[in-house]
């Protein structure tokens, strides 16, 4: 059998034109197939990570036409859930957690020169109001920069966007920046929030804030200091917390206790993103219903698959097209090679007449036909799987991928970037190496057994005669 | 007289062809003795390779019975003509039987690939038979770079090396020159004094020059059974040679 084998090898190898031609055939198309599987997966492990950041499996939120402006406002098209919603579902069959989420752009006045200033004089109504128009025009109309405000004694005034998120401090596994790794999550601590200054939020905060690196960093803020929020309030830095390298559904620059965050916003026990856990993943279905039902009209759930179909890379060319034309391809190439395995056989007829007549049997010569062709098969399978990963692993290198924006709002001109962009690990993956081979070698067992078929069946003396 | 080694009884050979049939072989029986050296001649197209097919076990006859060592080959099937094949016969033929992305070590190797004997053991056979040939200079050469000689010496190993009983040679000699031939036939005759029945089929007349008994084939049937020795038969004798 080995024997046989090497044999095959040696006839594959020696016939190198005719070799090289089927193996540059099966290393395209398997190439293809890796490059495809290769930059869906890490699309689709870039977009379970930003869910997994989470500690989520399902993220719900409602929209509405965009609300008016408020100096304390829900992002962009958000609508209010009530938090009676988020019992509701934390008592459903199929979920483990659900916590609501109050995000927020909370605006407050800065002076322009002041380079970013944090002493803000308290405001007015009236001063509120004029706020109110001014950034109607501004921002929210043309997105042209911070809109401006004429301060009391006539010195202009910027307002400055914060995007706010109320959390409960008490859910450490789920939410926008949680700590703790998600029961039997998978993800490692690194995924998970880290505090690299002061603490996290505890149960009896109430104004105080968390907030990110990098908005501390822009803004020169420290542990310790108090940041303006909205028009009104003030809240105590209590920590910094690193929520960069993945892409957050609901980040935030601030996080502050929920409580808080309601009353800022003054409409009452309500919330407006919902991060739901499940028990198993097969509830899912069950459980989006039942979340249609309690939100009605407006209903945006998030999963990873709907995720995946929003997100920018993949619209036009979603990953289905994408797998259907590569097992398109691949099964041309089978085609192609089987045709020429066939053609092979006619070539060498007085080869497998002289094996024939020198003792071989029907399926002897058909296994060296079909060894030969899983010799091509095998080299095209790595080939076109190394040079898959290559081309799949490039892609990601220059690709920019983010989270649909209307996972996370920031305002036009906040501080920091909204944490969108999806991180791409294409760092070619075992399995799909391995998938790629083995396509290679099941389309090459084909073509093989087309040719083995054909040169068992060929009549020795009809093979002789056109010696 | 030796000892009956291959039986043909009113074997028949028809070809079906596009819209008629063609007797390659009509009614031969004959009886060929262990150890005999015999030549099959006739005129190309009289059935000489049909009948080294049908006794060599690679095609079947139409019609009676093909009996070689005591076994019917009519009785086997596909797979055990192979093995038939493979332990009793060794075939030699016209030009090109070498496998040509193999090297002669290699084809002469073939028919041993199957089996499942140890490799040392394959390879001192081999060796042996390269030598006998006289060909193990050329060893590790393509068939392609051999000259027309020294391809067929190659092929005559390949013929032996599974020491077969049987040796079919069809138009051995067919492209060789002279003296390349005679080397080859040589060979053969060298094949044949070891105890093996030896056939050799060709319209030459020269080539079976040697053999010690001449079947003559005219458009398939057996129209001369000519012992060196024994005495032309006046009704199927070839009369004086001549060619048609
Ligand atoms: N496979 C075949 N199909 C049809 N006719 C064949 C086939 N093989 C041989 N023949 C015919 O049978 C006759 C005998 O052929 P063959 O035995 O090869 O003759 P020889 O070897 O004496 O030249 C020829 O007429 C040949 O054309
Ligand atoms: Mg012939």
């Amino acid at each position: 059998m080995g024997m046989l084998f090497r044999y095959a090898w040696k006839s594959f190898w020696r016939r190198r034109t005719r070799s090289t031609m089927v193996v540059a055939g099966v290393t395209l198309s398997v190439a293809l197939l890796v490059a495809v599987l290769t930059v869906t997966q890490s699309v689709e492990n870039a977009i379970a990570s930003a869910l997994d950041a989470a500690g989520a499996d399902i993220v719900v939120q409602k929209r509405v036409d965009a609300c008016p402006f408020r100096l304390v406002k829900l992002p962009k098209d958000l609508a209010t859930i009530d938090m009676a919603v988020v019992e509701r579902l934390e008592q459903h069959e199929g979920v483990a957690q659900a916590s609501g989420v109050l995000e927020l752009w909370a605006f407050h006045f800065a002076d322009t020169g002041g380079g970013g200033g944090l002493d803000l004089p308290f405001t007015g109504d009236k001063r509120s109001d004029a706020a109110d128009d001014a950034a109607e025009s501004g921002p929210m109309a043309g997105g042209q920069g911070v809109p401006m405000v004429m301060g009391e004694g006539g010195e202009m005034k910027s307002l400055q966007p914060t995007v706010v998120a109320g959390i409960d401090p008490s859910r450490r596994t789920i939410g926008p920046v949680r700590l703790a790794r998600r029961e039997g999550g998978a993800d490692g601590p690194e995924k998970c929030c880290a505090v690299t200054e002061g603490r996290y939020l505890s149960a009896d905060d109430d104004y105080h804030a968390l907030i990110t690196v990098q908005y501390a960093q822009a803004r020169g803020i420290e542990v310790g200091d108090l940041l303006p929020l909205g028009p009104h309030h003030e809240f105590e830095v209590v920590g910094l917390v690193d929520i960069s390298g993945t892409a957050r559904i609901a980040g935030a620059e601030a996080f502050i206790p929920l409580a808080s965050a309601q009353e800022m916003f003054g409409e009452g026990e309500v919330v407006d993103t919902i991060f739901v856990s499940l028990t198993s993943r097969r509830a899912s279905a069950a459980v989006e219903q039942y979340i249609r039902e309690l939100i009605g009209e407006g209903a945006s759930i998030t999963t990873e698959t709907n995720v995946e179909a929003g997100t920018a890379a993949l619209a036009a060319v979603t990953r289905n097209t994408l797998l259907a034309v590569s097992a398109f391809v691949l099964l041309f190439a089978m085609l192609a090679l089987a045709r020429n395995a066939i053609d092979g056989v006619a070539q060498r007829v007085n080869e497998v007449g002289v094996m024939k007549a020198i003792g071989w049997s029907n399926s002897e010569v058909g296994r060296l036909f079909a060894a030969e062709a899983a010799c091509a098969a095998l080299i095209g399978g790595l080939l076109g799987s190394v040079l898959g990963g290559v081309v799949g692993w490039t892609w990601g290198r220059f690709a920019d991928l983010e989270l649909p924006a209307s996972l996370n709002y920031f305002p036009p001109c906040s501080t920091t970037e909204a944490p969108l962009g999806l991180p791409l690990s294409t760092t070619p993956s075992p399995t799909v190496f391995i998938l790629g081979v083995a396509a290679a070698l099941v389309i090459g067992t084909v073509a093989g057994l087309a040719a083995a078929r054909r040169a068992a069946r060929l009549a020795p003396t009809e093979a002789l005669r056109r010696i | 007289m030796p000892r009956e080694y291959i039986s043909l009884r009113a074997v028949t050979r028809i070809y079906q062809r596009a819209h008629s049939q063609l007797a390659a072989l009509r009614d031969v029986s004959l009886s060929i003795g262990e150890g005999e050296f015999v030549g099959v001649t006739g005129h190309s197209g009289a059935g000489k390779s049909t009948l080294l097919n049908l006794i060599g076990g690679l095609d079947r006859p139409s019609g009676g019975s093909v009996v070689v060592g005591g076994t019917d080959l009519g009785a086997l099937d596909e797979d055990a003509l192979a093995v038939y094949r493979r332990q009793t016969v060794g075939f030699v033929f016209q030009n090109a039987s070498l496998v040509p992305a193999l090297t002669v070590l290699e084809n002469v190797m073939l028919p041993l690939v199957p089996l499942p004997d140890a490799e040392a053991d394959k390879l001192r056979r081999v060796e042996d038979a390269l030598a006998e040939a006289n060909i193990e200079h050329r060893a590790s050469h393509l068939p392609g770079e051999l000259s027309g000689g020294e391809q067929q010496r190659a092929a005559v190993a390949r013929a032996m090396v599974n020491d077969p009983r049987l040796i079919l040679a069809d138009e051995p000699t067919g492209e060789l020159d002279a003296e390349n031939a005679g080397r080859i036939l040589a060979l053969l005759e060298r094949l044949n004094r070891q105890g093996r029945t030896v056939i050799i089929a060709s319209h030459d007349r020269r080539t079976i020059a040697g053999t010690r008994r001449v079947l003559h084939l005219r458009e398939g049937t057996l129209v001369g059974d000519g012992g060196r020795t024994a005495e032309p038969r006046p009704e199927h004798g070839d009369t004086g040679g001549t060619q048609r």
